[in-house]
């Protein structure tokens, strides 16, 4: 059923790690162009490494990754971004003492000086708090307003692709179904998505998802069909 | 007093340029670059040598020693970063491996020194400086005044570069989070190049400035490089205001602290002078800082304002 459809992204038996550890041990996955996919698994499982490995902050020691038909082994961060891998880590996801425009220029960091503007507008549309807040240090931010800046740190560059880590990791309810809301959005308005998903709550936006664990990919379903799997919901989301 | 306070400025000036220059590297390289005694020292040496070559008119022979020396030393100092210290990051080495290889690198520059350029002093120019009388009859000599105004200037010019230009940006991103940094586009190892070339810039002229005003000896670098950490400690790990502020302080501190205890020993007839352990002073203050505020006497570090 997959292959049918037009992939935006592939990783093929990727093998990757920290040091002289392995971590991912020939994961792969395929994301079709405009779906907003989910990887679940428990902690430590390389679902984190496998993000980083997509955008190019680590490298594969085995396997490919190919983004729109072209392969992404060697290219720098740098490189994968101008390509339209936008990434957004778990943890220290923004700048904390630049302000908030200062982040956003960083997220612009290689876009053409006239286009700053432009792009500016649009995020500020999207997240019209980040106008308001323009000025502040961006480490004041709520943790809300802190996932939202990085999302919208990411956009600066039109990405293809937005690779989302643990997005709502550590925030309270109510902050959770806004950052989830956004995320929504922005996949209605045509935006390919990969999200790390550690709650129910985040795993329930995506139309299909993976299992990783111990660094591969065990399972891989729609939303509804894991949803319904009592075994997985109960394992990595506690029922 | 007023004269003591003047030499505080001129002598924290350059304590703080040299500061500056390991600020930078600290930040973006996570090291304590221990070099910078003989790095300076270098600086000051190339300047020296430009100026036996080059034709004396109106001290223009030392503006363009000055900007040779300041290139040399970045671009030597960048290679030094390319063939010791980016294999160390490569692999991701603890940074003790820093610490050891800047304290090694120390040596070896510093017996490179000593093989060119001998243990004499030198002198950019020969014969005593003639003073210019200011206000409340303080004495400055011209190479003073042009310290004071070279620092607020480099200080300035810093300043504009890390908040109006988007490498200044990148470089103050990556000080902050290297990962999200490189995500966002920014090239790690321009950073690190960039980061050398200015700190190389800095620690050249700190080092001219030191041997314009008083003399271009190898070991000129040792005898600022605790007032050089404890103005880095001072200024909050790189800011760039408050590494000149505490420049500032730590100069004063020694001028002003050693006239002042030199006072009562002359007064009984103690034959010390207190001139000779100024550096005591820094380490005085190195503690009490340590102490009261580990995060710098100012607000804020990662070189923010």
């Amino acid at each position: 059923m997959v292959k049918e459809e037009k992939m935006i992204l592939e990783t093929d038996k990727v093998t990757a790690g920290y040091g002289g550890v392995d971590v991912l041990f020939g994961a792969s996955i395929k994301i079709k162009e405009k779906e907003l996919a989910a990887i679940i698994g428990p902690n430590g499982a390389g679902k984190t490494t496998l993000l980083r490995t997509i955008s190019g902050v680590l490298s594969p020691r085995k396997g490919e990754i190919i983004f729109k038909g072209e392969k992404l082994n060697g290219k720098t961060p740098r490189e994968r971004l101008a390509l339209g891998i936008g990434y957004i880590p778990q943890d220290d996801k923004i700048f904390p003492k630049m302000s908030c425009i200062d982040n956003l220029r960083m997220g612009a960091y290689t876009l053409p000086r006239e286009k700053f503007s432009e792009m500016l507008e649009k995020v500020y549309q999207l997240f019209p708090i980040l106008k308001e807040r323009r000025n502040q240090t961006a480490g004041q931010f709520s943790g809300g307003q802190r996932q939202m800046l990085a999302v919208a740190r990411a956009l600066m560059m039109e990405p293809e692709i937005l690779l989302l880590d643990e997005p709502t990791s550590g925030l309270q309810p109510s902050l959770v179904k806004e950052v989830l809301d956004k995320v929504k959005d922005l996949h209605q308005q045509g935006m390919t998505t990969l999200i790390v998903a550690q709650n129910r709550e985040a795993l329930e936006i995506a139309e299909r998802a993976y299992l990783i664990r111990a660094g591969q990919v065990v399972l891989e379903d729609t939303v509804e069909g894991l949803l319904d799997n009592d075994q997985v919901i109960q394992l990595y989301f506690g029922g | 007093m007023g004269g003591w306070i003047v030499s505080g400025l001129v002598y924290g000036s350059i304590v703080a340029l040299g500061a500056l220059g390991c600020s930078y590297i600290l930040l973006i390289q996570r090291y304590f670059n221990f070099t910078a005694a003989p790095w300076l020292a270098l600086g000051a040496y190339f300047a020296w040598s430009m100026m036996r070559v080059l034709p004396q008119w109106r001290g223009l022979e030392l503006i363009i020693a000055a900007i040779v020396s300041m290139v040399a030393l970045g671009i030597v100092m960048t290679v030094a970063d390319k063939a010791l210290f980016k294999p160390l990051r490569k692999r991701g080495a603890p940074f003790m491996f820093f610490y050891l290889t800047s304290f090694g690198l120390l040596f070896v520059v510093r017996s490179i020194i000593w093989i060119i350029w001998g243990p004499q002093a030198k002198y950019y120019y020969s014969g005593a400086s003639v003073g210019i009388k200011g206000p409340w009859g303080i004495m400055v000599t011209p190479a003073e005044i042009l310290t004071l105004i070279v620092a607020v200037v480099v200080v300035a010019t810093l300043y504009f570069f890390q908040y109006r230009t988007k490498l200044g940006r990148g470089m103050l991103a990556t000080s902050q989070n290297s990962m999200l940094a490189s995500v966002c586009g920014v090239e790690p190892e321009t950073i690190h190049t960039t980061t050398t070339m200015i700190a190389g810039f800095v620690t050249a002229l700190a080092g001219i400035l030191y041997g314009l005003t008083i003399q271009v000896r190898p070991l000129m670098g040792w005898y600022i490089l605790l007032g050089i950490f404890v103005c880095v400690v001072c200024g909050g790990e790189g800011a760039i205001l408050g590494t000149l502020a505490a420049g500032y302080l730590v100069g004063i501190a020694e001028e002003v602290g050693s006239g002042l205890i030199q006072i009562p020993l002359n007064f009984w007839g103690i034959s010390i002078q207190m001139s000779a352990y100024k550096v005591a002073i820094s380490c005085l203050l190195f503690l009490v800082v340590i102490y009261f505020r580990p995060h710098g006497v100012w607000k804020g570090t990662f070189l923010e304002r």
